[in-house]
């Protein structure tokens, strides 16, 4: 509860994706939802436009007094829900997290229940959307010699329903899933949102892969010249190190990186948006789409299965970084 | 220019009085010499009393509040919360009183219920969780500024004529009669005169003033109170020290923040009284006794209002009550003082039924029936437009909402509102447009939208931006002297901006 140290400079506006993009001008942005909103006893009659934010924290980064901005929006959104209907993208989110225990319908059949001392939790939409993915996080943990489960048991971490404040649902989550982690020493994660989610709300120590590929060595599994996507939920959620982790895993791995200042910028794929205002998000991803096309890079790469997902959609040919690498034995 | 009545002084009195005679068919005019609610009406607690705070020593005007209370709840619903309030003790404090209280309240018509301390603490968590005792009345905030704007309206779509921006700078008197008033309007700077059959003299703390322009005396003495305004709702009910009427022991909620006041000394003048050092420290020190967040709330500034006070010693122990005097050497003079805001339509109606019965009027007063403002239905949709009911009561429904654009975030001030009072011919300055619209009232003090008011100003008035704009500064600056804590990086940001890159701000 630190709002009152706002002194109203702008910064967090200057740094929203969302108030700077077209379709996300009607957002009142981080200094109305976070900051003036909740000192209103008609605060709640803000409408659903104030969900529009894809809790990408970059608000919170330009904050010169160190308000946790995002923290207060997501206070705010919880007193909402509960006067208001709930979006129907996030209704449906929440019907398939009832349903079946994640947000997402998964095919994935490849689960590795060996009862090894390691869990690679790769989240709902790797699971879901991208089993390619996970399957060569899987392979990049074997070759550095990481044994490890995909547990079938785990559900969603929580994280989005947090987002759109269904406190008491992510709770529940978390007890089921804290009883599958009790079995293990290790817990690695490939999505940023899920690795904040389990070190801030489970008060565990996941750690995400680029956090865990410094130890290795690996050449490069792509050609040509690429940029970055830094997830924001890595950079500025879990560690601002993580970005130069990821980037200096890639230039030793021999790959032809091409920095540009857009790099750490939302993907517009976070917070809920992805479910809730998925034009929004789209537009976000078309223009950082635009950005990597202008750069004239042969692709993208990431870390985070929402940037993959969401700059896929918008055209970028995007590789999590564990398809551009290859561990050398 | 004839007319029957000329009311001095637009504030909740004046302009109770002008809306009271015009629904009695009376041909008045108001004139104001600020903008409406430039003295007490504009600087008090905002409370709309139960009556709690009076029954001990002072029952007719607990009474008169109690009822009044009801009243205003029914005929002004769009500027009152009715939010209920908390008279709650600690230890220390006399564990006597809670039950001579009670009775009190009893004797004088005042409803009050004793609540367990687990529900008193369910009801505000904010409390400090050691309270000994707690009574709920019916206290709640006001907005003196939309509530007098509704009176000025109310009067002149009864024929009524009012203007603000105009000082009353003399008085003849023949015979022992005011003749010919003459006036000083702002707007063209040109005197003008009035020749009314009856003076009523509302001028608050400048009434002994107005008399001596009519060579009349009026004796009264003057209490400031100071209080200091915190950014936020820290309790959602007003919270009332439960002991004799003593400094910062009353908290009220109202808009975006927390008013705890008030402080009580007596004043020179009107414009003497300033906010001292020790008055902030005073209220700061009880500030945290029954609401410990309020030791971390940010202050955003303080101020004070002057209470024109009849006869006793003044201070505490003189009566809230009020009084209409006839002036015993000019007889067409009657002035009206003291009382509260609470009961500024009782005292209204007081004063008009003298006035009839001078002018042989027997049309009763409807003051209490009519509801001001009516058909004020909130709009929705985002914190702004549901706001502007509070403001603006039914002509919310003339405001556009179609462009969210919000000009003060501070207050989720739509441009649109800005716009809107513009059109009218009471708005001079940038201050007018803040009372109005509550734009650069909060914590930032107008660093976020002041300078996009300036810019309407500009294109739809034509005035000169600098000037008007160091107006507004130094009307703004009179409470921010003594910023402390984030307040002050906020001022300092504040100037950087306006006077270090803008080169806006005169200095000195
Ligand atoms: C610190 C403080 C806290 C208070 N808190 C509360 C509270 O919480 N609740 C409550 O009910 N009451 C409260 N009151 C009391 C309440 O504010 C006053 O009773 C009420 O506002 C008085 O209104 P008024 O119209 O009589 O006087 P004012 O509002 O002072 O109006 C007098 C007007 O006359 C004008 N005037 C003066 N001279 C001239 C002239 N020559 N020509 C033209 N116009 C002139 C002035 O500009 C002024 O606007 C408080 C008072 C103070 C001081
Ligand atoms: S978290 Fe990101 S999208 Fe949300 S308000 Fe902050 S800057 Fe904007
Ligand atoms: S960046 Fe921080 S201090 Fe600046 S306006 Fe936003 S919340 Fe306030």
């Amino acid at each position: 509860m630190n709002e009152g140290r706002c002194i109203k400079c702008g910064s967090c506006m200057q740094a929203c994706p969302v108030l700077n993009d077209p379709r996300g001008s009607d957002f009142p942005g981080p200094r109305t939802v976070g900051i003036d909103a909740p000192r209103f006893s008609e605060r709640l009659s803000m409408g659903k436009v104030s969900f529009k934010c894809t809790m990408c924290h970059a608000c919170e980064w330009a904050c010169p007094s160190s308000i946790t901005i995002t923290r207060s929006m997501i206070r705010l959104r919880g007193e909402m829900v509960t006067s208001m209907p709930s979006l129907p993208g996030h209704q449906r989110m929440r019907e398939n997290i009832r349903r079946m225990g994640r947000t997402v319908d998964n095919d994935f059949r490849s689960w590795k229940e060996n009862g090894e001392k390691a869990l690679y939790f790769p989240g709902c939409i790797g699971l879901g959307k991208l089993p390619d993915m996970v399957s060569s996080v899987s392979r990049l943990l074997d070759s550095l010699g990481i044994a490890h489960d995909i547990s079938s048991q785990v559900k969603c971490c929580g994280s989005p329903l947090l987002k759109i404040g269904a406190d008491q649902e992510a709770e529940g989550l978390r007890q089921s899933n804290m009883k599958v982690f009790s079995r293990y020493d290790r817990i690695i994660t490939s999505c940023p949102g899920c690795t904040y989610q389990l070190r801030e709300v489970y008060g565990i120590k996941a750690e995400h892969l680029v956090e865990i590929l410094p130890e290795g060595r690996f050449s490069s599994a792509v050609e040509g010249r690429w940029a970055l996507q830094v997830p924001c939920h890595l950079k500025r959620g879990v560690s601002p190190w993580t970005a130069d982790d990821m980037m200096s895993v890639l230039e030793r791995a021999g790959v032809d990186l091409v920095r540009l200042p857009e790099e750490d910028r939302c993907c517009g794929g976070g917070g809920g948006m992805l479910s809730g205002f998925p034009d929004t998000s789209d537009s976000i991803a078309v223009s950082k789409a635009d950005v990597y096309r202008k750069a004239d890079v042969r692709g993208v790469i990431t870390a985070c299965p929402f940037c993959c997902l969401n700059l896929r959609k918008a055209g970028s040919n995007v590789l999590d970084i564990s398809e551009a690498i290859i561990a050398n034995r | 220019m004839r007319r029957d009545v000329l009311v001095i002084g637009g504030g909740a009195t004046g302009a109770g009085v002008a809306r009271d005679l015009s629904l009695r068919g009376i041909d008045c005019i108001l004139l104001e010499m600020g903008d409406y609610c430039h003295g007490a009406s504009g600087g008090n607690h905002g409370l709309l009393h139960s009556g709690g705070r009076y029954v001990m020593k002072d029952r007719s005007s607990a009474s008169e509040c109690a009822s009044e209370n009801k009243v205003l709840r029914r005929i002004a619903p769009f500027c009152i919360e009715g939010t209920d309030g908390l008279f709650v003790s600690v230890p220390g404090d006399d564990p006597g009183f809670g039950d001579v209280f009670k009775g009190s309240c009893h004797a004088a018509g005042v409803p009050t219920a004793e609540l367990s301390l687990k529900e008193a603490l369910s009801l505000e968590p904010g409390l400090d969780p050691g309270i000994t005792r707690c009574f709920e009345v019916e206290d709640g905030s006001i907005d003196p500024f939309a509530l007098v704007q509704a009176n000025v309206d109310q009067a002149r779509e009864n024929g009524a004529t009012v203007l603000n921006h105009c000082r009353v700078t003399g008085i003849k008197v023949k015979d022992g009669r005011a003749s010919d008033v003459e006036y000083v309007d702002e707007r063209d700077g040109q005197r003008h005169e009035v020749s009314p059959e009856i003076i009523v003299n509302a001028a608050g703390s400048w009434a002994p003033t107005v008399a001596g322009l009519a060579g009349a005396d009026l004796k009264m003495a003057l209490d400031q109170g100071s209080m200091l305004v915190f950014d936020g709702r820290c309790c959602g009910r007003v919270v009332n020290r439960l002991r004799p009427p003593s400094n910062g022991d009353i908290a009220v909620p109202n808009h975006t923040s927390t008013i705890l006041g008030t402080t009580s000394r007596s004043a020179p003048s009107y414009e003497g009284a300033t906010v001292s050092a020790g008055d902030i420290d005073l209220l700061k020190k009880e500030a945290a006794v029954l609401l410990p967040g309020l030791r971390n709330a940010r202050v955003v500034r303080a101020y004070c209002g002057v209470r024109p006070l009849l006869g006793g010693s003044g201070g505490r122990e003189a009566s809230r009550s009020f009084s209409v005097i006839r002036s015993e050497d000019v007889d067409n003079l009657l002035s009206v003082a003291g009382g509260k805001l609470t009961t500024y339509r009782l005292m209204a109606e007081k004063v008009s039924d003298q006035v009839c019965g001078m002018l042989g009027n027997s049309v009763n007063c409807r003051t209490h029936l009519e509801e001001l403002s009516p058909g004020a239905v909130p709009v929705g949709g985002s914190i702004a437009s549901t706001r502007l009911v509070r403001k603006y009561g039914a002509k919310a429904s003339s405001i556009s909402t179609s462009s969210p654009k919000v000009i003060c975030s501070c207050e989720q001030v739509l441009h649109t509102e800005v716009e809107h009072v513009l059109q009218s011919p009471d708005v001079l300055t940038m201050a007018d447009v803040m009372r109005r619209t509550r734009a650069g009232m909060g914590y930032c003090q107008g660093l976020d939208c002041s300078l996009a008011v300036l810019d309407i100003m500009v294109e739809r008035r034509h005035v000169e931006a600098v000037p008007t704009f160091n107006d507004f500064l130094d009307e703004r600056g009179r409470g921010q002297t003594m910023a402390s804590g984030d307040q002050r990086r906020q001022e300092m940001l504040r100037e950087h901006l306006l006077s270090g890159v803008y080169g806006l701000r005169r200095k000195g």
